[in-house]
């Protein structure tokens, strides 16, 4: 501490420091001070734990179990990648050491027993590191392997959970039927499965031409009382088909009709331009 | 080959030298914690996950350079999942001109329906954005709302003391105290239950 000035000007410095909010200027001057300054380095040390606490005293949120795992698999699998990538295994068996090339120039024309061990052991040794790499690679491919057969695993669960919820919206006891006929003579077509129990919506529409650069689809729950209910944006498929879910409660004569727009891409509040696909929702049964 | 109970120094220094088993050994540690960070900083998870990814990577890139006199290993970690969680919450705000105040919910209670694409939060995302502002004024409930104000704009919202400065119209030097009693009032338990080094 030879500058008592300096140091207690720096010193207000530390705890923003610990949290990462100087001006790269500040902080060339705190990094200054600190080469000079063993109190302020043990004080901003404290400061950063006591800053790193905020996170850990958060109330935990861990990630799903599979994800976890196969992320763990991802960074191991870099990791040895990284590791043979940097220091390969060739350079350091065949570099020749300094000493190894003066051991060269003073023994005689004839090898040795003693060099021909040497050179045993070297290649035993060469061996033995090759042979741990093999295993590490191929216990690294299993375990990626494994972890991409787990994520398989997930999607196709999720793929079918999904088709579970898109029949269940269209088949059940409480489905009501939609149609929304075109209003132009491109005949686009759509139709919406209202599951009223579980308050699913299931929008199928075919024959879409597609959006322009720019625009997204919308999708809308029109109410008697006018109240316009985005139910989601979309965009259709290279064949102009597309199916949209949603879960909204309303009840059940409070719809009027169902209404398709285009929009600017990530939606509009409110419908921006006519629909152009719309349907009529007739009376509850 | 290193075991559980190698102290978190000691696996980064084996991470140093190239032992990938050493960064098994401190993701299982520290993944949750990692992740806790991230989430609440950016309230989603595949943003989240991402966050992990690259903190336990640039850990392992990054081991030689750790030194134990700075902080202990599990600030090192959490002071790196901050930082690029706040990448993240950088450019999704100039991507979309997201407000700043990630974990406090939008005033904005329409656009209804669960589960598409509406521009406006939906009801089940407020409600995690409320839980989420909720469990950070948790953790800061100690702190008067004055000092709390500046560490949460520091610390969740990746504001500098200038930035900070100019959004609360407080003086710098006023900023500079406000951080420095916060903190040293959260240093304080920590003087008492020290987990490292381990």
């Amino acid at each position: 501490m030879s500058d008592p000035t300096g140091h207690d000007l720096v010193r207000e410095m530390l705890a923003l420091d610990a949290l990462d909010a100087l001006s790269p200027a500040e902080r060339a001057e705190l990094d200054r001070h600190l080469t000079t300054c063993d109190e302020c380095r043990r004080e901003l040390a404290a400061l950063r734990d006591a800053a790193a606490s905020i996170g850990k005293s958060l109330p935990e949120r861990k990630m799903p179990a599979e994800r976890e795992a196969a992320m763990r698999a991802r960074l191991l699998g870099r990791a040895i990648e990284d590791r043979t990538g940097v220091t390969p295994i060739r350079e350091r068996a065949s570099a020749p050491s300094p000493q190894s090339a003066g051991a060269r120039e003073r023994g005689s024309a004839r090898p040795t027993i003693a060099r021909w061990l040497a050179a045993a052991a070297l290649l035993l040794a060469i061996g033995a590191i090759a042979y741990d790499i093999s295993l590490r690679s191929t216990i690294q491919q299993l375990s990626t392997a494994g972890a991409a057969l787990r994520d398989s695993t997930g999607v196709l669960e999720r793929r079918l959970a999904d088709q579970k919820a898109i029949l269940d919206g269209l088949t059940g006891p409480g489905v009501r039927v939609m149609d929304a006929g075109a209003t132009n003579a491109r005949q686009p077509y759509g139709r919406m499965f209202w599951d009223q129990p579980a308050n699913r919506w299931t929008f199928v529409a075919y024959n879409l031409p597609p959006t322009t650069p720019g625009r997204t689809y919308q999708l809308w729950l029109v109410t008697r009382d006018q109240k316009k209910v985005s139910a989601g944006t979309f965009t259709p498929s290279d064949s102009g088909s597309a199916i949209v879910r949603a879960t909204y409660a309303l009840a059940p004569d409070s719809l009027a009709a169902i209404a398709v727009t285009s929009e600017p891409a990530g939606g509009s509040a409110q419908p921006t331009t006519t629909p152009f696909l719309v349907g009529a929702a007739g009376k509850s049964d | 080959m290193p075991i559980d109970s190698d102290s978190d120094v000691a696996l980064v220094a084996r991470m140093a030298a190239g032992d990938e088993h050493a960064l098994g050994v401190l993701y299982d540690r520290w993944a949750t914690t990692v992740h806790t960070i991230a989430y609440y900083l950016l309230g989603q998870a595949d943003d989240a996950e991402d966050a992990v990814e690259e903190t336990f990577w640039q850990a392992w890139r990054e081991a030689g350079r750790y030194d134990p006199s700075r902080g202990a290993v599990s600030s090192w970690l959490s002071t790196i999942a901050r930082s690029r969680a706040l990448d993240r919450q950088r450019a999704r705000r100039r991507r979309a001109e997201e407000p700043l105040d990630v974990v406090v919910p939008s005033s904005d209670g329409s656009g209804g329906v669960a589960g598409s694409r509406t521009t406006s939060a939906n009801p089940q995302q407020q409600a995690e954005a409320s839980e989420r502002a909720r469990d950070v004024a948790s953790a800061l409930e100690k702190l008067p709302p004055e000092q709390r104000e500046v560490i949460e704009l520091a610390y969740f919202g990746g504001l500098s003391q200038s930035e900070i400065a100019a959004r609360t119209s407080l003086p710098l030097g006023t900023v500079k105290t406000r951080a420095r009693l916060a903190l040293e009032k959260l240093r304080a338990p920590l003087a008492q239950h020290r987990e490292e080094p381990r």
